[in-house]
């Protein structure tokens, strides 16, 4: 008695919990998925991990002209223009090594370069002397420890034309050599280019015609160029060989700054206005590539001082005089940072990891920032809106989430994506709603009661094949038949109603006695035939049209003619196979509803002398209208998610078309592409996280509305 | 004709035109499927065609098709030419395995009595003439008398051949199994620190007593190989050249021209056994779906196990023990909506959840050692199963709801008016005589799981598994390996493999298996929802 109230309590106990954990499981479900996209949406943080004074390392007189860190951002380096090079372990703030420059002879350090993505950097000197210098982080572990040692390597000293001081200096790469780009101030200004030759000599070219004071120059190494910025605010393209190939006007004022950006492709331009913008070269129509504005960032309200640049990513920094600092995002145009040192910064540069900043002030203060800056590339704007991404003509819609290089600017548009997701299920539906609500008012209206037990067990045999299978079938058998008979079926489409009315035109003419051997309700059977034979009438129709008028080739026509380029794995074939895909939902939810009207409404209409067409349609129908309306917003929200027919019947190439013979890229196919290739907490990983949760969104509102809508009609007959 | 029209039967052909429609699209599909499955392992006679500029091909006559106008020569537009396709195997000698042959070159077709088709480990099947058998570089025989000899050799070459697959499966795999497992405690003992330094050098030592033995397995797989590695077999192929192919890569041959239908029929048994019971060769291509059959019995099983009790647990409660109002509302609102998701939706959140968040935390709990190469943290069996029960689980709940609701109140009123619990009368009352409603609930959602591609594509499916998830090395079920599937089997051999030309009838054969299998399933689950009706219906209750 006791035990069995014992178990009796364990067991409500254990299904309540059962139960209950079922609706968590489902919310837990939403919130997960949401929560893996949230982090999306989190701002860049910073944090200022050390301020070191420089001044009580360095002996009076001496002062920094160059400064960089390593990638662990634990030792900083400050090269000084009397040519020694301190190394700082920031953490510790303890000076742990320093190297005097041999190579310099006493000269002074005038300017200096880093070339991009590496520890190399070019030193330009009172002398008109560029070394070139190397600096090396070796990583030693020993017992539980790891120890840091850096080491530097003096390579070639090389020597430009003219000894006057190296004021400015660019370095970049053509091919392996160095390229660097510079300026000379003596008594006047002389702007040089100066290659690095097999034989490890200079080979100097001094540029002429400039036409205005150069006040910027930077050099773009993939298309062998030097960018000359002008007080005029002009900004001038040259060659290596220091011919002019195109001239811009960028800004009604001078040129500060001017910096590539990763991959050689947007040139940021910094004026004196405090204006940010990002160019690219770009070509219109006919005429030859210029120098074109495509991006605007927030402004400063001081002379653009300095540019440092992303080694890893679309981002840079901007300073002005007055101590603010810009954390921009190329792609988005957006301003991750806007931080306020109140002091004029002197070098800006990025850790190599692009996890960190590092600012030297003209007053001996270096600090060191930690940035947190995980989706940068990820907005409202790159997510839903047309950006103007690098290398396009105009903004766009795109989806292409990784390129072959790290230099690629991801392009993630989830509008492409959704196109697609709603072109495929438009298509799906024109095919599936006319035979599925049309077979399920035959079934249910007009059938004999013995072909529905036929009928069922079919539509639940559709529903059960593998939608692997059906995307199989169309992937492989159907796209190779239907770029042959692709006329063919269009004529089909068109004639088969029109077919089937002649046939029934000519039906209703034949005497009574013959047509009465076929019951009524048994209809079907001899549409079956009937189909067939229109089916085969279409084909010879089609395949007279195609040679007749097409010239025996349809592809060869539609490009030709209309200029349509014709895929082989298309929307039609996608709109048939979930068309076949969704068919049975719909068809199982529409018959129910159907036959679920009260007898006694058609009962009546039809002792009141209505026909079986008249009562389907005028009583029937509109009584189940609700859930006519259900079954297709279920079938709608089937299509929407389906994933391996769409992976299969299309190419899943995210165009933007709504021609038939193109294909298309559902959110629910990508997110099958793409996740094996997104790395776990990644950009691509959560924005492929929020297509997952948009679809959910998608269907679980329709379901629902769906849902709603069929209780309602419950409700209904129940009153009726 | 208004008369016509007035009556609307026009309007009730086309309705029952689209119903005829839906009913041909549905056998359409499975007769292709049929068609091009059940033929795929038919011997077909081997064809030997010649074009009138001498060139010959031997190999299995296809489909034909009306030539594209804008293909022909252009002496010959505007006439209506054909072409067959033709499987001319040998790939490599051609680089490809078909071939369109054109009516108008053709100048001969016969079907040579002794032509010779040939299974080989690589490069697919060949079409030829047995010429000699050559030892070395010696003829041994040649002429007639060869075939018997090559019967004889080619039994002694698979016996070998299985001989060394045992060998390099088992016990080969047993012992790389051991030294990986005493490397990986090694490891955790040089992880936990402390002083162990005594257990690492027996386990190096046991290591290495191990790695003798490999040496020595290695050793008879060798000579193994060495029995059958001189003998060759030269064949003449249709081009007239001759190509000597290494015994120990042939499988088996046959004479398609010279078979009877029995002996045809005999083959194709065979071909179907092997396509049950082997491994795949070729990357897929070729050989058989064992694996997959396997991996997805195997999955489906452990969906099962996880969605039945949580299945009907839930739908218990929702009948018997919630108050009927809005939760309940809820509920059922949210389990409809959990049938509607998108599976690749459960996907990613299988991914997500269980592979990254608890495989990673068991990883980190319990195998630190191993890091960052991932244990549990990575797809595998148990997380494909897991996911697919969250997306099967509403096609239980459904099912058992309906059968709970279908016994009658008076049952139960019954029960407890003779004193019985509610546990009790649920137990032994409801569940009972909702055994089979339930019952086709789970076969339903077996079909399902069966039948799902895309979630398990993210959660642990490969398109090769060297080792199945259950093998006699301890402890035999591995729940964290990855396994192979047949639907994604399908897309994978069928959308990704290098020569889908020539996959595309394993492909077939595999779908039309999947097909089998989850037809075989629903057709279950509806004999059990017929007979249940009746007995309803003819029940006295």
């Amino acid at each position: 008695m006791h035990l069995r109230n014992i178990t009796n309590n364990l067991a409500t106990g254990i299904i309540t919990t059962g139960g209950i954990g079922l609706i968590v499981i489902v919310v837990g479900i939403i919130v997960f998925i949401f929560y893996q996209a949230l982090p999306l949406w989190q701002g860049t943080s910073t944090e200022k991990l050390q301020d070191i004074e420089i001044v009580q390392f360095l002996p009076s007189g001496e002062s920094a002209v160059y400064a960089g860190e390593e990638e662990q951002k634990e030792i900083v380096y400050v090269i000084t223009q009397n040519g020694r090079i301190y190394f700082i372990n920031f953490p510790q703030k303890k000076l742990i090594g320093r190297t005097e420059l041999t190579k310099l002879n006493d000269n002074t350090i005038t300017s200096a370069a880093q070339l991009f993505g590496t520890q190399r950097i070019a030193l330009g000197t009172n002398h008109g002397e560029i070394l070139e210098i190397e600096i090396v982080f070796n990583t030693l572990f020993e017992t539980n420890s790891r120890t840091i040692v850096p080491e530097v390597f003096e390579k070639n000293l090389y020597r430009v034309n003219n000894d006057a001081p190296v004021t400015s200096l660019e370095a970049g790469h053509e091919d392996d050599r160095l390229v660097f780009a510079g300026i000379q101030t003596s008594a006047r200004q002389e702007v040089f280019i100066a290659r690095v030759s097999a034989d490890s000599t200079l080979q100097t070219t001094y540029l002429e015609n400039l036409s205005a004071p150069v006040t910027a120059l930077t050099v773009n190494s993939s298309s062998s160029e030097i960018i000359i910025g002008f007080g005029d605010g002009s900004i001038e393209r040259r060659n290596f060989d220091g011919n002019k190939i195109e001239r811009t006007l960028a800004s009604s004022h001078s040129i500060t700054a001017l910096k590539y950006l990763i991959g050689d492709i947007t040139l940021i331009i910094g004026d004196a206005q405090g204006h940010v913008t990002g160019w690219m070269t770009l070509g219109h129509d006919h005429s030859a590539p210029a120098l074109t504005k495509f991006r605007t960032f927030q402004p400063h309200a001081q002379p653009v001082e300095a540019i440092a640049v992303s080694w890893r990513n679309k981002s840079f920094i901007t300073a002005d005089g007055s101590g603010a600092i810009h954390l921009n995002h190329s792609t988005t145009e957006q301003t991750l940072l806007d931080l306020n040192t109140g002091q004029a910064p002197f070098i800006i540069n990025f850790s190599p990891k692009s996890d960190g900043l590092l600012i030297v002030h003209a007053s001996g203060l270096i600090s060191n920032y930690q940035l947190s800056n995980a989706h940068p590339e990820a907005t409202l704007k790159t997510l839903f809106g047309k950006v103007w991404y690098e290398s396009y003509p105009e903004p766009t819609y795109t989806w292409q989430s990784t390129g072959g290089t790290d230099d690629f600017e991801s392009k993630i548009s989830m509008i492409p994506l959704i196109f697609g997701t709603l072109k495929g299920t438009l298509y799906a539906m024109i095919f599936a709603i006319p035979l599925a609500i049309f077979g399920a008012i035959y079934t249910s209206q007009f059938a004999h009661p013995r072909i529905r037990t036929i009928i069922k067990p079919t539509v639940e045999i559709m529903a059960a094949l593998p939608s692997v299978v059906i995307g199989f079938i169309a992937g492989l058998w159907l796209a190779p038949l239907m770029k042959n008979v692709m006329v063919e079926f269009i004529v089909m489409l068109i004639l088969t109603p029109l077919l089937i009315f002649i046939f029934f035109y000519g039906y209703s003419k034949l005497p009574r006695t013959w047509t009465a051997s076929i019951k009524q309700g048994y209809e079907v059977f001899m549409m079956i035939p009937m189909l067939i034979l229109a089916g085969f009438l279409c084909y010879q129709i089609g395949f007279s049209i195609e040679n007749g008028l097409l010239g025996g080739d349809v592809q060869t026509w539609l490009y030709q003619t209309l200029g349509i380029r014709y895929d082989q794995r298309n929307a039609i074939i996608v709109g048939i196979a979930m068309a076949f895909a969704v068919m049975p939902i719909i068809f199982t939810i529409t018959e129910d509803s159907l036959s679920s009207v009260p007898a006694h409404l058609t009962s009546a209409s039809l002792a009141l002398g209505a026909s079986r067409w008249q009562t389907a349609i005028k009583v029937v129908l509109p009584a189940a209208s609700a859930g006519i309306f259900s079954a297709v917003m279920i079938g709608f929200g089937r299509a929407v998610g389906e994933t391996m027919i769409v992976l299969m019947a299309t190419g899943n190439t995210p165009i933007m078309d709504w021609s038939i013979f193109n294909g298309m890229r559902t959110l629910s196919a990508n997110i099958a592409v793409e996740i094996p290739e997104a790395p776990h907490g990644g950009t691509l990983y959560r924005v492929l996280f929020l297509s997952g949760a948009l679809l959910f969104i998608m269907t679980f509102m329709v379901n629902t509305i769906a849902e709603i809508v069929r209780q309602r009609l419950r409700k209904k007959y129940a009153t009726m | 004709m208004k008369k016509i029209l007035q009556s609307g039967d026009l309007f009730l052909w086309f309705t029952g035109a689209a119903l005829g429609t839906i009913i041909l699209l549905v056998s359409g599909l499975l007769f292709i499927v049929g068609l091009n499955g059940a033929g795929v392992f038919w011997p077909s006679n081997l064809a030997l065609v010649q074009y009138a500029d001498g060139r010959q091909w031997l190999g299995e006559i296809g489909s034909e098709e009306i030539i594209p106008q804008s293909n022909l020569p252009e002496n010959l537009r505007g006439d209506d030419h054909t072409r067959f396709q033709m499987k001319i195997g040998n790939r490599d000698v051609y680089g490809v395995d078909f071939k369109w042959i054109n009516d108008y070159e053709l100048t001969e077709l016969r079907y040579p009595e002794n032509a010779i088709a040939l299974e080989r480990r690589e490069y697919g099947n060949l079409y030829g003439f047995l010429e000699s058998i050559k030892e070395s570089d010696r003829i041994i025989v040649q002429g007639e008398e060869a075939l018997t000899t090559f019967e004889s050799l080619l039994e002694k070459s698979n016996d070998v051949f299985e001989q060394r697959t045992r060998l390099e499966k088992s016990e080969v795999g047993a012992v790389n199994f051991q030294i990986e497992q005493l490397r990986l405690t090694i490891k955790k003992l040089e992880y936990e620190g402390g002083h162990a330094a005594d257990e690492i050098t027996a386990i190096q030592n046991s290591i290495q007593t191990l790695q003798r033995q490999y040496e020595t397995l290695r050793e008879s797989i060798d000579e193994l190989n060495s029995k059958t590695a001189s003998t060759y077999v030269v064949f003449k192929i249709a081009d007239g050249s001759t190509k000597e192919i290494p015994i120990s890569k042939i499988i088996r041959f046959y004479k398609p021209n010279q078979m009877n239908g029995i002996e045809k029929l005999q083959y194709y048994a065979a071909k179907i056994w092997e396509f049950l019971a082997d491994d795949p060769r070729e990357s897929n291509t070729e050989g058989g779906v064992f694996p997959a059959i396997f991996g997805t019995v195997m999955m489906v099983l452990i969906m099962t196990l996880v969605v039945v009790p949580f299945g009907v647990m839930a739908a218990v409660y929702l009948r018997e023990y919630a108050k009927q109002g809005v939760l309940v509302r809820l509920i059922r609102i949210a389990v409809n909506n959990l049938a509607g998701v998108p599976s690749i939706v459960f996907g990613i959140f299988g991914l997500g959840f269980f592979v990254y968040v608890c495989g990673g935390t068991i990883d980190q709990l319990f195998y630190p050692e191993r890091l960052p190469s991932p244990t549990w943290g990575t797809g595998g069996i148990l997380w494909a199963s897991l996911t697919l029960s969250l997306l099967t689980i509403p096609v239980v709940i459904v099912a058992t709801e309906e059968a709970i609701s279908a016994v009658p109140k008076g049952v139960r009123d019954g029960s407890m008016a003779l004193g019985a619990t509610k546990w009790q009368t649920t137990w032994r009352v409801v569940l009972p005589a909702s055994t089979p409603g339930i019952l086709t609930g789970v076969i339903l959602s077996m079909a399902r799981g069966a039948g799902e591609v895309a979630p398990l594509m993210i959660t642990g499916v490969v398109k090769l598994a060297p080792n199945l998830p259950i093998d006699q090395i301890w402890p035999f079920v591995h729940l964290d390996r990855k396994f192979m599937h047949l639907g994604f089997h399908i897309y994978d051999v069928g959308f990704q493999s290098p020569n889908v030309e020539a996959a595309k009838p394993m492909v077939f054969m595999t779908a039309l298996l999947l097909i089998a299998i989850v037809l075989l399933l629903n057709l279950t689950a509806i004999i059990i929802r017929a007979r249940l009706r009746k007995k309803y219906q003819s029940s006295a209750f």
